[in-house]
C-alpha cells in the first residue's frame, strides 16, 4: 500500500544537509510513502524564533503552507521536528478557534488561499507508527542491525506542547526506541536521554554552554556503551555532527560518536551501504562504527 | 513570586499572564533547560527567575537564547508556562529593534526569500553531486505579501529608520 504525501523538507536539509533529502527521497517509497514535491513551500517557519519575532505573520506564513497541501488534498509529512512542531500548532489553533481563522485568512487574502482545515501535519515518526506501523517496517528489512548499541534521542520539539503534538512523553521518550529496536540493534538507555541537544544554543551563538550540554549528554551515551545515535531532526543532526566536532575540538574530548538520521539506520537494514547512505558527507565519522556496520553484510 | 520586573512592559505582561506570580522559585525548571548551561544560572539562579525578576528582560542577550522546547511548561508544578511568556517578550523585544542581528537577519531572509537559509552556491553543488534538482523557493512573492499585510515589514523599516 502507498500513502501519499505532501512532502515538507524544510529549510536547513535541502540547503545545508541535502545527503538527508536524498536519503529521504531513497528509502521512504520503499517503505510505501510517496513523496509529493510542492516547490511552492516556503519555510515553516521556525518555532524557536520566527514565533517570537511576529506571532500574526509566523501564523499566517504557516497557513499558507497548510493551505498548499489543502489545496492538493494530501497530509503533509516534515523530516525535522521544528516544522511539524509549527505546522502542527498553527494547524491546531486555527482549526480550533473561528475567529484567529477569520483573521489569519484575511492576512491571506492578497495571496489567493484560504485555511480550511482538511489535512494533518506529521512527522514521518508519526507516519511510521501510525499509518505504516512497525510490524509493516519488519518487511522490508532484510539485514537487521544486530550487532550495534544505539542511543536515541528525538528532540523537543517532536513532543512539546503535548496536547498539541500528541507523539510521546518528553521526559521518558521511547517511541524512537521502539523504532530502533525494530530495526534489529539494541537500544542503549542513557540519564541525559530527554536533554534538549543545545541546537538553540548554537544557533544563538553560545557556543561555551553548548560545548559543555554536549560533552555531558556524549558522555552519557558512551558511558553505556553507544556505537552510535539516531535521530529524526535535522538540527539535532546538525548539533550532534557539526556541533560535536566543534564541543570535541575545543573540550578536547578523546572519543566521537556518529549520528545517523533514522531513515540512514533504515536503509542500512535495507541492505545500502553507509557510502550510499551518504555518510561520507558526514563530520564525524568514527572507524570502530564503521567496521560494525561493516560487518552487517 | 515576588516580582521584580521593573520596565514598563509589566503590567501589561502581568495582566496578560497572571500565572507568573505563582512561581516559587522552585527550580525545577532549571533540571530540564538546556539554556541552563550557560555559565550565569545554576540552581538557585535558573533562566526561568532570571527573565522573570531582571530590570528589562527585554534587552537580556539571553531572551533570545530560548529554545521554545516547553519543558518547562511541561514540568512546571504550579502551570505558569515560561514558554509562552517568553516567547510574548521575544516579540515586544523584536518590535523594539532590541533583537539581535542574527534574529534581525534571519527574518529579512524568510520575507525576501521565503526560505530560512540563504541558497547559495555552495548549496547547488552539494545537491548536484547528490543528483537533487537544483533549489529553488517558489514562494517569496507570496511571502512578502504576507509580511506587507500583517505590517511586519513595516515594524522592520521602523526600526531600520531609527
Amino acid at each position: 500500500m502507498t500513502i501519499r504525501y505532501a512532502f515538507f523538507r524544510g529549510c536547513l536539509i535541502p540547503t545545508k544537509i541535502p545527503h538527508l533529502e536524498a536519503t529521504a527521497r531513497k528509502i521512504l517509497p520503499e517503505v510505501g510513502v510517496e513523496l509529493i514535491d510542492i516547490p511552492e513551500f516556503s519555510c515553516c517557519p521556525d518555532p524557536i524564533q520566527f514565533s517570537g519575532i511576529d506571532q500574526v505573520t509566523w501564523m499566517t506564513i504557516a497557513a499558507r503552507n497548510l493551505c498548499l497541501a489543502e489545496e492538493k488534498n494530501l497530509d503533509i509529512i516534515t523530516l525535522c521536528n521544528g516544522c511539524v512542531n509549527t505546522l502542527a500548532q498553527v494547524n491546531s489553533s486555527l482549526k480550533s478557534k473561528p475567529k484567529l481563522k477569520a483573521k489569519i485568512n484575511q492576512y491571506l487574502s492578497e495571496t489567493n488561499h484560504q485555511f480550511k482545515g482538511e489535512i494533518e501535519v506529521k512527522h514521518f515518526v508519526k507516519v511510521f507508527y501510525e499509518d505504516i506501523g512497525l510490524t509493516t517496517l519488519d518487511k522490508s528489512i532484510k539485514i537487521p542491525l544486530n550487532n550495534l548499541k544505539i542511543a536515541t534521542h528525538t528532540g523537543c520539539h517532536l513532543f512539546s506542547p503535548q496536547e498539541i503534538m500528541k507523539c510521546d512523553d518528553p521526559f521518558d521518550p521511547t517511541i524512537l526506541d521502539a523504532m530502533v529496536s525494530a530495526l534489529g540493534a539494541e537500544v542503549v538507555d542513557y540519564d541525559l536521554k530527554p536533554q534538549c541537544c543545545g541546537s538553540s544554543l548554537t544557533l544563538s551563538g553560545k557556543q561555551d554552554g553548548s560545548n559543555q550540554l554536549l560533552k555531558d549528554k556524549l558522555f552519557s551515551m558512551k558511558e553505556n556503551g553507544a556505537d552510535c545515535i539516531a535521530v529524526v531532526c535535522p538540527f539535532c543532526y546538525q548539533q550532534f555532527d557539526l556541533g560535536q566536532l566543534m564541543a570535541v575540538r575545543r573540550l578536547k574530548l578523546d572519543f566521537t560518536i556518529p549520528v545517523l538520521y533514522y531513515l540512514q539506520l533504515l536503509g542500512l537494514t535495507m541492505g545500502y551501504t553507509l557510502d550510499e547512505l551518504h555518510y561520507s558527507a558526514h563530520k564525524v565519522r568514527n572507524s570502530s562504527f564503521e567496521e560494525k556496520c561493516k560487518l552487517l553484510y | 513570586m515576588l516580582i521584580g520586573i521593573q520596565y514598563e512592559g509589566r503590567n501589561d505582561l502581568l495582566e496578560r499572564y497572571p500565572m507568573i506570580e505563582r512561581c516559587f522559585k522552585c527550580s525545577v525548571c532549571s533540571l530540564v533547560c538546556p539554556i541552563q548551561y550557560l555559565e550565569e544560572y545554576s540552581p538557585t539562579q535558573s533562566y526561568v527567575y532570571d527573565l522573570f525578576t531582571c530590570e528589562n528582560p527585554l534587552t537580556n542577550p539571553n531572551l533570545w537564547s530560548c529554545a521554545a522546547c516547553h519543558k518547562c511548561h511541561e514540568i512546571c508544578p504550579q502551570d505558569v508556562n515560561p514558554a509562552k511568556v517568553f516567547t510574548d517578550l521575544k516579540e515586544l523585544s523584536f518590535e523594539k529593534g532590541l533583537a539581535p542581528q542574527g534574529v534581525k537577519a534571519l527574518v529579512k531572509t524568510v520575507i525576501t526569500t521565503g526560505i530560512s537559509f540563504p541558497i547559495t552556491l555552495v548549496t547547488q553543488r552539494l545537491r548536484e553531486k547528490l543528483n537533487l534538482p537544483p533549489l529553488e523557493c517558489k514562494a517569496q512573492e507570496e511571502i512578502t505579501l504576507i509580511a506587507r499585510k500583517t505590517e511586519l515589514e513595516e515594524k522592520i523599516k521602523r526600526w531600520e529608520n531609527t
